[in-house]
């Protein structure tokens, strides 16, 4: 199997994919040192910020101040307005920011392979 | 509404920017290391951080985000906040995947995604149907720029250039120095084309933070006027919300203009970086975009769907004659719209190019064709689709339709390729003909909704059944098949065929 551009030396740095298909090789060279999506708290994490960003609770909130009888404890009105938005935006906005700094976290800390990091 | 009048200044730095755009291509050309698809479509794998950057977000951010994403704030108000939660989460998609994509594509020299589709599942079916749908996808995409080019065009020159003649000025422009310097051409108009992106994003902070009271005053007008405008998203609305999560996340992520960014990138350590730094862009773009849509409520009454994705324009229009400084403000940020969108565009067809060159013509019609011959066939193919795309554009213009509609389009189908990459690249029992049966489910389950939508079945938010995206559906469908597919009927153990197929 040739090599790839930005290979060892050596092999052949010009190859370009021509339907070979050795997939020992394949999976081989897939494993990463590190990867962001082998952390067990990088998928419960992004769900989990997802999850909050939908703005589900403003929904309840709602419908227990309508009196449709949904015996739900919420203790807040989402709709009050802070800095011109309402703070049912405002959080969106901030659990897009922590996904935001997460993927970063994860892409800068957890993503690491020894052959791909030099030029 | 009005004409926006902004004198001949901007044609001038129009022509300026467009003869730039046109040096890069020559100075492309004059960089090129050798006659390779290799070097043409992918700049021969070197970009470093700041050119892949920049890429990535003028790539990324189109006009559409500029226009069409202010309409659709104006006209849905806040739940479209979503908009910069599913640009957040397709690189977060990205993350994924693309670790073990980069580190193949650059031991085995990828040039397209189909590339690894055909190394990962071996199936020339799967590929050809991923290049289908991959240069559907691009194809609409390309031509929802193009009419956003006639209108941007048509806008800064105050009607002086007509919505056509913009357009293919525009168009040619982008395929003259997309033919002379391939994917470095690209990118390095990306990096004039990304800061000037960055320079109109600007002038919508300078907007909405100056604007009659900016966005305090706006909304407070709003919850008097137009309360529901700014109310929390009921049992629908969070479906709509919901469903555009699982589309625009999943789909955006796999653009295959994006994915070969990937593969362009020098190294990982700029790969990483890149990445990184994209996850922030929703804030100075989107977020602006959605918060320009939210004041426009206050600014502008009743506008039509089609009207309301030029509010962006119409806010410009009313700075530009406020002093000097504005007036040069306005400029700047119809220019950097056209850069925007000169700079997916070019990116998509690029694309397209190296798809039907490497994954279609080669394999399948000329297998024995030299780079060269390749090359000449994917330039040709370029020219040849857009006057294909001109033409649609030219009958969208006969027709009103919101940016958004062809959006949908474009993404119900693009996203089922998904398993392809979240799954395959981790999965080793998961089997070609489990996802090509998903696609081929999740893609007609997509199309079978919209045709009920059609004729009237269902008139929910999103046009299908329980308001829920009707790719969204077939995107479930998907991925169960795969699931269950790879658990009943797990691939072979890995055997060795190295004879090209």
């Amino acid at each position: 199997m040739t090599e790839g551009p930005n290979t060892p030396p050596g092999e052949d740095p010009k190859h370009e994919y021509a339907d070979e298909r050795d997939m020992d090789r394949f999976w081989e060279v897939a494993q990463l040192d590190r990867e962001p999506a082998k952390q067990w708290w990088y998928i419960p994490l992004i769900l989990g910020l997802i999850l909050v960003s939908i703005p589900w609770y403003a929904a309840l909130y709602m419908k227990v101040a309508e009196g449709e009888g949904l015996i739900v404890f919420i203790f807040f009105d989402w709709e009050v307005m802070f800095l011109g938005l309402p703070i049912w935006i405002w959080i969106p906005i901030g659990c897009t920011l922590g996904l935001s700094i997460l993927t970063s976290f994860a892409v800068l800390g957890f993503w690491r392979d020894g052959d791909s990091e030099a030029d | 509404m009005e004409k926006i009048e902004l004198g001949i200044a901007p044609v001038v730095v129009l022509v300026l920017y467009l003869c730039l755009m046109i040096g890069i291509g020559l100075l492309g050309r004059a960089k090129r290391k050798e006659e390779s698809l290799s070097d043409f479509y992918l700049g021969g794998s070197n970009f470093g951080f700041v050119v892949l950057f920049l890429t990535f977000f003028a790539t990324q951010y189109s006009g559409n985000t500029l226009l069409g994403f202010a309409g659709t704030s104006y006209r849905e108000g806040g739940t479209y906040i979503v908009s910069i939660t599913f640009m957040v989460l397709a690189f977060t998609m990205i993350t994924i995947y693309a670790p073990r994509l980069f580190k193949l594509a650059r031991t085995f020299g990828y040039i397209t995604p189909a590339d690894y589709i055909y190394h990962r599942f071996g199936s020339h079916t799967l590929r050809i149907v991923c290049v289908l749908l991959f240069c559907w996808g691009l194809a609409n995409y390309i031509l929802e720029q193009l009419v956003a080019m006639g209108h941007a065009v048509e806008a800064l020159s105050g009607g002086r250039i007509t919505f056509m003649t913009g357009v293919l000025l525009l168009v040619f422009v982008m395929l003259v120095y997309e033919s002379l310097g391939g994917m470095r051409s690209v990118a390095w108009t990306d990096v004039i084309q990304g800061t000037l992106l960055f320079g109109g994003c600007s002038v919508i902070l300078y907007l909405l933070l100056t604007t009659e009271g900016g966005l305090v005053a706006a909304t407070e007008t709003i919850r008097e006027q137009d309360p529901t405008k700014l109310q929390a998203p009921d049992g629908a609305g969070l479906r709509v919300w919901i469903s555009r999560i699982l589309l625009l996340g999943f789909g955006v992520s796999v653009y295959p203009h994006a994915i070969q960014r990937i593969f362009a990138a020098r190294n990982l350590r700029t790969l990483r970086y890149s990445i990184s730094g994209m996850t922030f862009m929703p804030f100075g773009t989107t977020l602006l975009a959605f918060l320009l849509g939210i004041i426009a409520i206050n600014r502008f009454q009743n506008l039509s769907d089609f009207d309301s994705d030029k509010v962006t324009l119409y806010m410009i229009a009313d700075i530009i004659n406020i002093n000097v400084f504005t007036y040069w403000l306005g400029v700047m940020v119809f220019v950097a719209l056209i850069a925007a969108i000169m700079s997916t565009s070019d990116s998509a067809l690029l694309s397209i190019q190296s798809m039907i060159t490497k994954d279609i013509y080669k394999p399948y019609l000329k297998r024995d064709a030299s780079p060269q011959h390749l090359l000449k066939v994917g330039k040709l193919g370029g020219w040849v689709l857009m006057a294909v795309l001109i033409a649609f554009a030219w009958v969208s213009r006969q027709v009103e339709s919101s940016i958004w509609l062809l959006i949908k389009l474009k993404l119900e189908f693009m996203v089922q390729i998904s398993p392809v990459f979240l799954l395959g690249v981790y999965w080793r029992r998961l089997p070609a003909g489990a996802v090509l049966g998903g696609i081929f489910a999740g893609t007609a389950i997509t199309l079978t909704l919209w045709v009920g939508a059609v004729v009237g079945l269902w008139e929910t938010a999103m046009r299908s059944p329980l308001g829920i995206s009707a790719g969204v559906w077939g995107l479930a469908v998907n991925y169960a098949i795969c699931i269950a597919g790879g658990l009943l009927f797990p691939a072979a153990a890995p055997s060795k065929d190295t004879s090209a197929a």
